[in-house]
């Protein structure tokens, strides 16, 4: 499980939580997302997802080997392999959301 | 952890239990003809399974684990068979008691219980993924 995106995901949230900040891109997001109180709350919540997902595929991965091993519960395996499934599928959809959003603020003439 | 996650968790345990259930079965069905070597001895005992609801702290659920797997303490058949070594004078033997009819009967129930606990984590699975698309 890479862990290179969880960097570079935290990082483009908390530009785009700067970018919203100071002002560059503030035409199309509404006033009451400004609020001082969720400053950074979303990177967070970005890289807890991801922290809990970069675990959770290890944890399937040390299921699946020691099933292979012949030392695990079948049913262990499969629940914590898709467990991990689960969690990544919703990391990875929260990104692309992020990448998207990014990109909109981006294709915007400055 | 997300309630759908739990499920797969809850329905796992319950799998794993039925697991344990069908292998009591086979081995009641493997041994339906292990008769003693000598007169006096007994012959092989049924077993049967017990469940029990435990408490996961990890995550605070209530899971199903297999309890005991105890002996059925009925009474064993007896059959006539003065050539058997284990035969007494009168030339009965006892013989283990085991049911095949009771055995299939508990295999099935196994059988549709484990289905059962398969369906709860597909139709779980399904709504979790389907609760992500909304994002696409």
């Amino acid at each position: 499980m890479a862990i290179d995106p969880n960097v570079n995901i935290a990082q483009a949230a908390q530009l785009y939580n700067q970018a919203q900040q100071t002002g560059v891109a503030t035409n199309t997001i509404p006033q009451q997302d400004l609020q001082p109180a969720n400053q950074g709350t979303f990177s967070t919540l970005v890289s807890d997802y991801l922290n809990q997902a970069t675990q959770l595929g290890q944890n399937s991965e040390q299921m699946a080997i020691q099933g292979a091993v012949g030392q695990a519960n079948l049913t262990d395996v499969v629940t914590a392999v898709s467990e991990a499934e689960v969690t990544l599928q919703t990391v990875v959809a929260i990104r692309d959301k992020v990448v998207d959003a990014y990109k909109e603020i981006l294709r915007m003439p400055m | 952890m997300d309630d759908l996650l739990k499920t797969l968790r809850i329905s796992a345990a319950g799998m794993k239990a039925q697991g344990t259930r069908l292998r009591v079965v086979s081995e009641n069905v493997a041994n339906a003809d292990s008769l003693p070597t000598q007169p006096g001895e007994t012959p092989y005992r049924r077993k049967v399974v017990t469940f029990r609801n435990e408490l996961d702290r990890n995550i605070g659920v209530n899971t199903v684990r297999v309890d005991r797997i105890k002996s059925d303490l009925s009474e064993f058949q007896r059959r006539y068979d003065p050539s058997h070594p284990a035969a007494g004078p009168d030339g009965y033997v006892l013989a283990p008691n085991v049911s095949s009819l009771v055995e299939m009967m508990d295999m099935r129930e196994a059988q549709r219980s484990y289905e059962a606990n398969l369906n709860v984590i597909k139709s779980s699975k399904t709504m979790l993924q389907q609760t992500i698309g909304i994002l696409r």
